[in-house]
């Protein structure tokens, strides 16, 4: 009779939903304590004397006022900047080559566009150390001017964004209407008219969006500096030194929340132009297709042949240059710069550590992401925690890998932090990695849960099954090829970054990425390009091998994806 | 009749927004219930509140004496079927009819082959979702919504999403399916004629408020409300004036059989079926200038405007048996009594 009346206000929990509760509580904390707190302490730490005493906004004015911080602050933003306008026209050029011309060759030209997703960013400065520097064969083109400092950034950091500013342009370009583009040839616009009126307005956020990425990458990375730097000093490469080589964790800090300042104002930026954007292409939009033009589509092709015959030698360089015995001297074939065993910096223990980091990675990111997206969208976790874990999912996006790192040193290496264990493990590395690349795989998990039609969980709630089941029987099997998709890019982001697991890597803990920074520090170059070959080859291959598995599962769900027979 | 279903004082808001305020509504065992009202009403957020899926503000709901209302879905003992089907499209059909079923797997499959011949799709367990027509669809979401034998059915708008033709076909099939099983049904829709055909009983929302509860003959004859009256079928309402002898006056002339009224302006509310029109002018009848008309198929419809009002205008239905009428004609009308009935000026 009183089976469910009398026993407080709120509705009563079955089981399962209680579990989902817990659940959805735990991951809500574990973002708290590997995000929200490192962060915190970077904060706490900016505002610290060196002793660890208070002394206000000291270090923070001092990156405004002292000649060496500030003269890195403006290096920092002027070749920000600089990079930004001339990648940016660059992607444009050839994301619209791709999307709206009618050139041959175009799933090769994005393939190769895309290449610098793969390879860790020391490797573009390395090849351009091989091309320009010294001994380099192409010297002769800078005219008297090293390639060490602003000019080897530049180029270093044009391959590292190039990817990204040209998928956010692909996209903004891919949504265009052909409708409009039809409404707009009736009423009599030239075609210059056409693309100023109608491409324009339409791909404006995406063009800004590509902006932002680009500007905030180059001013966070240190991959390329620290390598062709030279005496060109840069803020990303200031923080580095401030904490690994002075040991000056405050003032270390202060450059860190520096480096933040452009990544949370893109965030913002970004967000507040996201407003209300969500239905630009309705559904009754069609794709735009191109109509063949021969001056246009010629001038293109020339284009993105250009680009990619520029990524394609910043990699190719330094594998080439890793099979030589030595570079430009003796061209002779040589497999000597593999012989990791007798080289410092790491070897074959820093390779195999990078898999196992790149394979604890996709598990443990995997199971997290996919996790706290589905306790958010498919059971009715506590309002709170749910947008807590929203919220916090966006995080990362807004956080550089350098500052995340920082603030994993400043946290977990505290002796009084009840997690300090954690410092100097395996552990740690891969619970940085996870929390670095936290926003990306969130949303994408997010859009394909959100894909599933919500009625389904409550259909399954009425027949009494758990949500596990549906979770294992229906929502996991429909989101597997984007799960498969968000652990091959888990993986290639573990096998290449190094912003983050620079400052808490130890001897035991080496990674591939940071022995490539090492061995090239310590002026072996040839092994750093082995070993930067090394990992680019494992990330072509694990992406060819999840391209393979997704494809397999692809066919395995065509029975229940194709239409009405 | 004893209610099986009973909910009482249910109260929902969102955020300042109150969706249903105050509903009690009682539902016989074995009988057919249509909440009926236009979109925004809250029939839909009720539907949920029953099934768990929605968390009351206040009030209770009570299956056969038990208080159901803080349950999670899962002990309440329902099956749901929604308006856009909500098939697991990676299961095929057996898989999605026998998901609730807790049984050994030969007697999940005679279960299933059972099912889906109840529901006319026998033969089709090994297809998908996406490999069945929309109809085909929603008859395996009753398939599985019946599967684990529960004593309510809900139907959240579960023809909606489907052509005109099909819609009718299988509103049928449902009225025969409900006969058969005897299960008590719950309907939300916003589709009168649906309400009127499939339902024991309607209840009309409007504003998160039960506006009228009754068979379909009370809802539509016998309106509670100016609201009922206008949702359901078309209407007329004509000013009237009650005399101070309670008689009721249409632009001056009396008109016979409705009782005695406070005196007072007033409106009548006629609906176009149920207006004649004569052929022989008597001094008693009202006299209409036909302004146009419409062909609507079976009916034509008529609109007049009074000889002596020509401000009052309204429709009347002519069926195949009324003379043949022309624009500009002027004709008799006379009014079913029976089926009037009286507002007062302002609920209007």
């Amino acid at each position: 009779m009183t089976d469910g009346a009398g026993t407080g206000r709120g509705p009563i929990l079955s089981g399962d939903e209680r579990l989902a509760r817990g659940l959805a509580c735990l991951a809500a904390g574990l973002l708290a304590v590997f995000l929200v707190w490192p962060l915190a302490e970077i904060l706490v730490k900016a505002l610290q004397a060196h002793d660890g005493s208070y002394i206000g906004l000291v270090n923070l004015r001092a990156v405004v006022t002292e000649p060496r911080l500030r003269q890195a602050a403006w290096n920092s933003l002027a070749v920000a900047a600089a990079t930004t306008l001339a990648v940016v026209p660059s992607a444009l050029a050839f994301a619209f080559a791709l999307t709206q011309s009618k050139i041959p060759g175009k799933p090769l030209f994005k393939i190769i566009a895309l290449s610098p997703l793969l390879t860790p960013s020391l490797m573009p400065a390395i090849s351009l150390v091989y091309l320009f520097g010294h001994q380099g064969p192409l010297r002769g083109w800078l005219h008297g001017h090293p390639i060490y400092g602003p000019i080897g950034i530049l180029l270093g950091e044009a391959f590292y964004t190039f990817p990204y500013a040209v998928l956010v342009l692909l996209t903004a370009l891919g949504v265009a209407d052909a409708r409009l583009y039809e409404a707009a040839e009736v009423l009599g616009a030239s075609r210059f008219r056409r693309f100023i009126t109608v491409t324009v307005p339409n791909i404006r956020y995406g063009l800004v969006s590509a902006c932002l990425i680009v500007f905030t990458l180059v001013v966070t990375d240190f991959g390329v500096p620290v390598v062709v730097g030279g005496q060109f000093n840069v803020l990303a490469l200031e923080a580095y030194k401030q904490v690994l080589g002075q040991q000056n964790f405050q003032k270390g800090a202060a450059v860190g929340l520096f480096l933040l300042l452009p990544a949370v104002l893109s965030f913002g930026a970004e967000r507040w132009l996201a407003r209300g954007r969500a239905g630009s292409l309705s559904g009754s939009a069609r794709a735009y297709r191109a109509k063949p033009n021969l001056a246009r589509d010629g001038a293109l092709w020339a284009w993105c042949a250009l680009v990619c015959v520029f990524l394609l030698a910043m990699t190719g360089t330094a594998v080439a240059a890793s099979f030589i015995k030595l570079w430009p001297y003796n061209l002779h074939l040589s497999l000597a710069h593999y012989d990791f065993a007798n080289m410092d910096g790491g070897g074959w223990l820093a390779f195999r550590n990078s898999l196992k980091l790149g394979g604890l990675t996709v598990v443990a990111g995997c199971a997290m992401v996919f996790a706290g997206a589905y306790l958010v969208e498919k059971t009715p976790a506590p309002r709170p925690v749910a947008a807590a874990i929203q919220s916090l999912a966006l995080v990362p996006m807004a956080v550089p890998g350098l500052v995340l790192g920082l603030g994993y040193v400043f946290c977990f290496n505290r002796p009084g932090n009840p997690l300090h264990r954690l410092y100097g493990t395996m552990a740690i590395l891969v619970v940085s990695t996870v929390a670095h690349y936290y926003t990306t795989a969130h949303m994408t998990i997010m859009t394909s849960l959100r894909q599933i039609d919500g009625e389904v969980e409550s259909v399954a709630r009425s027949l009494r099954r758990p949500w596990w089941t549906t979770c294992a029987r229906v929502t996991l099997p429909m989101t597997l090829p984007v799960l498969l998709d968000v652990g091959r890019f888990f993986f290639v982001s573990a096998l290449t970054t190094v912003s983050c697991v620079i400052f808490l890597y130890t001897p035991d803990t080496v990674l591939a990425s940071v022995a490539v920074l090492n061995m090239d520090d310590a002026g072996d170059t040839a092994p750093a390009a082995a070993m930067a070959t090394l990992i680019v080859a494992t990330c072509l291959v694990v992406t060819l091998l999840s391209t393979a598995a997704g494809w397999l599962l692809n066919r395995r769900a065509q029975a229940w994806r194709r239409g009405p027979a | 009749m004893s209610e099986f279903l009973s909910i009482s004082g249910i109260v929902k808001r969102f955020g300042g927004f109150t969706a249903l305020s105050g509903i009690d509504l009682g539902v016989a065992k074995g009988e057919f219930l249509c909440l009926l009202g236009p979109s925004g009403c809250g029939k839909t957020t009720l539907l949920r509140i029953i099934a768990g899926l929605e968390t009351q503000d206040a009030g209770t709901v009570r299956v056969a004496g038990r208080d159901i209302g803080r349950l999670p879905p899962a002990r309440r003992d329902y099956g749901i079927v929604f308006q856009n089907y909500a098939l697991f499209p990676n299961l095929d059909v057996a898989g999605n009819v026998g998901y609730g079923l807790r049984t050994g797997r030969a007697e999940r499959r005679g279960r299933v082959g059972e099912l889906l011949e109840l529901v006319g799709l026998a033969g089709s367990e090994a297809k998908y979702p996406s490999q069945l027509s929309g109809g085909q669809q929603q008859r395996v979401a009753l398939a599985r919504a019946l599967a684990t034998s529960p004593s309510l059915l809900l139907l959240d708008e579960p023809l909606s999403a489907l052509d005109a033709k099909v819609r009718v076909h299988l509103r049928r099939e449902l009225k025969q399916l409900h006969q058969k099983l005897g299960i008590t049904t719950i309907m939300v829709t916003h589709d009168q004629e649906e309400a009127l055909s499939l339902a024991d009983t309607v209840a009309v929302m409007d504003h998160g408020t039960l506006e009228q509860v009754g068979t379909p003959e009370q809802i539509y004859h016998q309106p509670a409300s100016p609201f009922v009256a206008g949702f359901v079928g078309h209407s007329n309402w004509p000013a009237v004036r009650v005399r101070e002898d309670g008689k009721v006056e249409l632009a001056g002339q009396e008109i016979p059989g409705l009782g005695r009224h406070p005196a007072g302006a007033a409106r009548l509310f006629c609906r176009p079926e149920d207006i004649r029109v004569g052929t022989h002018h008597a001094h008693d009848q009202l006299l209409a200038l036909v302004q146009s008309l419409e062909f609507l198929g079976p009916v034509r419809r008529a609109t007049m405007s009074l000889e002596w009002a020509p401000e009052i205008v309204l429709q009347v239905d002519l069926g195949a048996k009324d003379p043949w009428l022309a624009e500009g004609d002027l004709v008799p009308l006379a009014f079913a009594a029976d089926r009037m009935r009286l507002f007062s000026a302002e609920a209007v």
